[in-house]
């Protein structure tokens, strides 16, 4: 019994009676925990008994917590490994398609562009994803099925929606952090390079599958299945 | 530097001629000491020019001396002259010619210079090109030894050189400016006594070293500015060396900061040359003040100059990191960027109904990612909600259950207690009718009879006193009856301990 209480004895500290039951929800919530000031008890917390909790975790709810990145990029999550992806599959969620792009441009404006170095403001990052030259029309094409020039009020409003929602969505994965004081700022958190650890294969070999790609389309002439109804191009 | 890149810097310089009068002037007087003719002229114009601001700022008409109007043009040479001098002045500083050289070594460089800036002559005008061009820099720039057939540079020509290079490319040197420094210093202390002294202390010392350290004020600003050319230049136009290039120019900069940080505290002898002059006694003088204004402005000009050379370099600093960053990962980043895209031009999607939200409407739509990309799987315990309100309702808090104890050998009594009260009811409802049927067939009752056969029959007071009003209760509000109490006790020999009011009901309606 000695064995086992010292085995997690974290939970048995000052801290934990006041940090871990919310860090714990924020945890399974599958929230990303990083040493921003939001967040800052809970990440010196979690570096502070990192293996402990880590134990806990492993052997308690068959899941892994998880630290990546350095100094000021580093970041906490929960996530299942192989033995325990089949244990509890059911605890987990999909990250959304259309959540999913948003999280890829985000990444790429924090990683490439770093247009904005602190705090984007919504209506500029929507009217920036709406003016890139580079991606506008796909964007257009998969939420309006129009060019933008021809885009109507609603094709414009649908694009708002994916944004912001995504947008919510991120903040309750900890990969950005809105401005408690105005809800139109928010921060990219270093957390949002989880994105780019789940697609680091795909990514790295993008050649090859534009490759592949780019093969099916001349072998099918370039013909796809049409999806949906109404003004499919 | 390339030497091509030099020769563009210079070449700059010497179109800037305004600029190069006001050099050349200030600095030459010192070195043409031994010239006394030329001196007092240089002199002359000194004088002038140090009056000049305020002729300026009256807008009176400027009255350069006419000599000077007049040499102008040979002074400061044009550009091709200007070069000649120059390449003449290297080849003997790297010993390719002797210090006197004849004639055919002036044709040869005038030849190079020209070739260099594609000037061309038709057949013929060469010679009497060079011969021109010969006896414009005999004025001023060559001296010719009659007896030996030989040419050397004047001493003006070599200060033009020297200054020239100063201008584009002068070597930091802030051990040497902290001498100037001193030397200002020591030779104002002396200086101080009369308006003559202060006077040559200001003219001669005060604006030969102002130019020394100006020279290399610029000297700084200018090798900051080649770097960010460099630096412009790599980002353009993407270098095989493209590390090395960085590093270098990232190494150039911490030079500039560091000679930037010396030079700063090499200047620190200036605030005593200051105090100085404002405990001098010759503040009456208008024309010390004059100075004294122009020397403190200067100084102050140098000091911003410097934080302005710092605060640029902390301005690129962090441009240069970033553009490490990129190197380590330009792949990196266009393998990102062709991700994204792949994933905007193969996603696919589906729309179904419009959506009608508060204050918009949207297009319901169903994205799908491109065949061989899947979605991933984020652990997630809870509910995607965070919000306490809505957790509240998926996990309502535990109900209190009160307990409910049964004493099993108590129910008995409690049934017949019930039983008994049921029973005495059903007595009550007997009773009543009675009456009832007895007032329609009497017209008139009178209650203690029938109390008193309650009390007889069934020994309950309870109900009897429940019968009693009952019947009180009933007849007196049902229309065609009548209740009357009166105040004398209806007795009964068989119960002797009780007496009743006296209560009569009479049937009236009938």
């Amino acid at each position: 019994m000695e064995n086992a209480s010292k085995k997690y004895g974290f939970l048995e500290t000052d801290e934990a009676e006041n940090l871990f039951a919310e860090l714990d929800f924020m945890l399974k919530s599958g929230q990303h925990i990083q040493n921003y000031p939001h967040q800052t008890e809970f990440f010196i917390f979690l570096e502070k008994y990192e293996d402990e909790i880590r134990l806990y975790y492993k052997n308690l709810f068959h899941v892994q917590l998880v630290g990546k990145g350095t100094d000021y990029t580093r970041y906490f999550f929960l996530d299942m490994d192989e033995e325990s992806r089949g244990i509890v599959k059911s605890r987990a969620k999909k990250l959304a398609p259309e959540y999913t792009l948003l999280g890829i441009l985000l990444l790429k404006i924090h990683r490439i562009d770093k247009y904005f170095i602190n705090d984007i403001y919504v209506p500029d990052f929507i009217q920036l994803i709406k003016s890139n030259e580079e991606y506008k029309n796909y964007i257009y094409g998969l939420f309006a099925k129009r060019r933008e020039k021809e885009a109507t009020e609603i094709d414009e409003s649908t694009i708002d929606e994916w944004v912001r929602n995504s947008l919510m969505q991120f903040e309750r994965l900890g990969w950005i952090h809105f401005d408690p004081r105005n809800k139109e700022l928010f921060e990219i958190m270093p957390s949002i390079d989880r994105l780019f650890t789940m697609y680091s294969y795909e990514i790295h070999n993008i050649d090859r599958l534009i490759d592949e790609t780019n093969a099916i389309e001349e072998t099918t002439g370039g013909l796809y299945p049409v999806e949906g109804g109404d003004g499919a191009e | 530097m390339s030497k091509k890149r030099h020769q563009n810097l210079l070449t700059k310089s010497l179109r800037n001629s305004r600029f190069l009068l006001r050099i050349l002037i200030l600095s030459t007087i010192y070195q043409h000491r031994e010239n006394k003719g030329l001196q007092r002229i240089y002199l002359l114009s000194m004088e002038q020019l140090s009056l000049i601001p305020p002729a300026l700022r009256s807008s009176r008409t400027l009255h350069f001396p006419k000599i000077l109007r007049e040499r102008y043009n040979l002074l400061v040479p044009r550009q091709e002259d200007g070069l000649i001098v120059l390449a003449l002045y290297q080849k003997i500083r790297a010993g390719t010619i002797e210090r006197s050289f004849p004639e055919r070594i002036i044709i040869e460089t005038i030849k190079q210079v020209y070739v260099e800036l594609g000037m061309t002559s038709a057949r013929g005008e060469e010679t009497q090109k060079y011969d021109e061009t010969l006896h414009r820099l005999l004025r001023h720039f060559l001296d010719k030894n009659i007896e030996e057939k030989t040419y050397q540079l004047s001493a003006y020509a070599e200060n033009f050189c020297d200054m020239l290079e100063r201008e584009v490319h002068t070597a930091i040197n802030p051990s040497q400016i902290q001498k100037t420094f001193t030397d200002l210093l020591m030779l104002l202390s002396v200086k101080l006594e009369n308006m003559e002294d202060f006077r040559h202390w200001y003219h001669t010392q005060f604006f030969k070293h102002k130019n020394d350290i100006s020279a290399q004020l610029r000297s700084l600003q200018n090798q900051i500015e080649e770097t960010i050319e460099q630096l412009n230049e790599l980002v353009k136009n993407e270098q095989d060396n493209f590390r090395e290039m960085l590093i270098g120019c990232e190494a150039l900069l911490d030079r500039v900061k560091e000679q930037a940080d010396k030079l700063s505290s090499a200047f620190s002898s200036k605030d005593d040359i200051k105090q100085l002059l404002d405990d001098a006694t010759l503040t009456d003088e208008f024309e010390f003040r004059e100075m004294k204004r122009e020397v403190r402005l200067y100084f102050k000009d140098i000091e911003l100059r410097l934080i302005n050379v710092s605060h640029t370099i902390d301005r690129i600093k962090p441009k240069i990191n970033k553009l490490y960053n990129d190197f380590e990962k330009r792949d990196f980043d266009r393998k990102i960027e062709s991700f994204l895209i792949y994933m905007l031009k193969n996603s696919t999607s589906k729309f179904g109904r419009s959506k009608k939200l508060v204050g918009r409407t949207v297009h319901d739509v169903e994205i799908t990612l491109p065949k061989n990309i899947q979605t991933k799987d984020i652990y997630m315990d809870r509910s995607k909600l965070l919000t306490l309100d809505y957790m509240q309702l998926l996990e309502p808090p535990p109900v209190q259950l009160q307990s409910h104890d049964f004493d099993e050998e108590d129910l008995k009594r409690q049934a017949m207690i019930r039983q008994q009260q049921i029973d005495r009811e059903r007595r009550i409802e007997h009773w009543y009718e009675k009456i009832s049927s007895d007032l329609e067939k009497k017209k008139k009752v009178n209650f203690g009879e029938y109390y008193y056969q309650i009390l007889h029959k069934d020994n309950d007071f309870e109900q009897a006193i429940k019968t009693a009003t009952l019947v009180l209760k009933e007849f007196t509000k049902k229309e065609g009856f009548e209740v009357s109490v009166s105040e004398e006790f209806v007795l009964d020999p068989k119960q002797p301990n009780i007496g009743i009011w006296k209560m009569q009901v009479k049937n009236t309606g009938s």
